[in-house]
């Protein structure tokens, strides 16, 4: 079985060890965590990560900003877009971002991470 | 006129609470009862007052009268600061400039009605309703961002639960009080929900469009279809539905509020079936809407708070909920001058009316 790398990228260091305890759960994934987009960033331009999960709102560099400068390093770079409470425009400007998936907070659950991270590399691979 | 009439005119003048005056085109007075001595502050029966020659901060408003009548002939409720001994009063003058036979000149009645306490006690009441406004703003935000902030630390410690429930190692005890945390969990989330919801509905309908409300009932109808068909439940269209001006996305979710009470108020036993439907009330012509559902229904005496925040007719053993939903459907409702109530005469069954009064371009469609 393939392990599949993740970054997490969140301001909030609770979530940041929740969304890892989830993943370690599922099994077969590598996490990394970076506190805020632009130490994300960093971490990206030297290793790769098969997936980022990155929080939507963060102070300095939002989600959807990250997903926009971590696509220009890397254009196939996937990106799922966490929030806790999704603005109503949220997927028109996700979209736009090119943000793969969004995801509530409020619904995780080991099945769903690991269904919607599988969904996305799938989807990358086509 | 007779004597007797003139007799009874002259005490009335005198008697009468209202200051009144007689001047000529100098600004001399004629005439003056007691209130207009009262309310000036000296007596005017001295046939040398004069609105010119007055006291500058007690004469000046009246001087610009009798200027101005000369040129227009009448004013009607002018409002003016008048200063007196007892400091400034808002008096409320009113005037006419008649030719007068017997003097064989012009003359200016002017009656002026201090409407300082009147002014005073209007001014407070929108003092108060403006600090009325400006505190249910406040709490409003309050509300907002205290359930905003409530919601991830709840979140939080439902998945921290959650996660718990995956250790193999636990005991039986502590697996059944991680159930609990996670039942209490999404209680809590549930109510910040429906607190974030209340507070995101404005006392105001806000954007209103005419729109058809058999449109709005369908796209609300096929938002609740998974919960109605998952309780086996039937929701019905009857009639002919009115096209009304409303905030559709607030009467959208009025509606599923409504549906979504309907199904939680299910008996158990029974298929549930809710029918929506719509009639012209022939003596006021206003619009109603009819909710009636075969559920449990709720005691009588309930009628007149079901739409309190927070209140439930039946106990939380019975029934899940946090009492908000009907709350935010009565705001709704007030928010576009609507009136909904709520009845269960019988055994069984609940029915919510909803009011719309007539609008002139209201129409109807099938």
């Amino acid at each position: 079985m393939s392990i599949t790398s993740v970054l997490i990228i969140d301001d909030s260091p609770t979530d940041l060890l929740i969304l890892s305890a989830l993943l370690d759960l599922c099994g077969g994934y590598e996490v990394a965590q970076a506190p805020n987009g632009s130490a994300a960033l960093k971490m990206l331009a030297d290793r790769r990560a098969d997936v980022c999960l990155v929080d939507f709102d963060m102070p300095g560099m939002t989600g959807l900003e990250f997903t926009i400068e971590a696509r220009s390093l890397r254009p196939e770079q996937c990106c799922i877009l966490v929030t806790g409470a999704p603005p109503a425009d949220l997927a028109t400007a996700a979209e736009q971002a090119g943000v793969h998936t969004i995801v509530s907070k409020a619904s995780l659950s080991p099945q769903l991470l690991d269904a919607t991270i599988q969904a996305a590399i799938g989807a990358r691979l086509q | 006129m007779t004597a007797i009439d003139l007799k009874a005119y002259r005490q009335l003048f005198d008697e009468m609470p209202v200051a009144a005056l007689l001047l000529d085109d100098q600004g001399n007075c004629l005439k003056a009862n007691e209130a207009a001595s009262d309310l000036l502050g000296e007596s005017l029966a001295d046939p040398t007052w004069n609105v010119f020659e007055a006291d500058h901060v007690r004469g000046d408003e009246l001087a610009y009268l009798v200027e101005s009548l000369r040129k227009s002939g009448s004013v009607d409720s002018h409002d003016a600061m008048l200063y007196g001994p007892d400091g400034g009063r808002l008096v409320r003058i009113s005037g006419h400039r008649i030719f007068n036979d017997s003097l064989g000149k012009h003359v200016t009645w002017m009656v002026l009605g201090d409407v300082t306490d009147r002014s005073a006690a209007a001014y407070q009441l929108a003092q108060v309703n403006r600090q009325l406004e400006e505190s249910n703003r406040q709490l409003d935000q309050f509300a907002s961002m205290a359930a905003h902030d409530l919601k991830a630390p709840a979140r939080r410690v439902r998945m921290f639960a959650q996660l718990l429930s995956n250790d193999a190692n636990l005991g039986e005890l502590a697996r059944g009080f991680v159930v609990r945390i996670l039942a209490s969990g999404a209680q809590m989330e549930d109510i910040i929900d429906s607190l974030l919801q209340f507070a995101g509905v404005s006392e105001e309908a806000g954007d209103t469009h005419l729109t058809a409300m058999k449109d709005v009932l369908q796209q609300a109808c096929a938002s609740c279809a998974k919960e109605v068909k998952e309780a086996g439940y039937e929701v019905h269209l009857e009639g002919t539905f009115p096209i009304v001006t409303m905030n559709r996305a607030a009467v959208e979710q009025l509606i599923v509020n409504l549906v979504h009470n309907a199904v939680k108020f299910r008996r158990p036993d029974v298929p549930g079936q809710l029918t929506i439907t719509s009639r012209d009330d022939e003596r006021s012509g206003n619009h109603v809407l009819t909710f009636s559902d075969n559920g449990v229904g709720f005691p009588n005496q309930d009628s007149g708070h079901l739409f309190e925040m927070l209140y439930r007719a039946h106990s939380k053993a019975e029934f899940e909920g946090n009492g908000i939903g009907l709350a935010i459907c009565q705001r709704i409702c007030k928010g576009h001058g609507w009136r909904i109530q709520a009845a269960s005469p019988n055994e069984f069954g609940a029915t919510f009316q909803i009011t719309i009064p007539k609008e002139p371009t209201t129409s109807r469609t099938a």
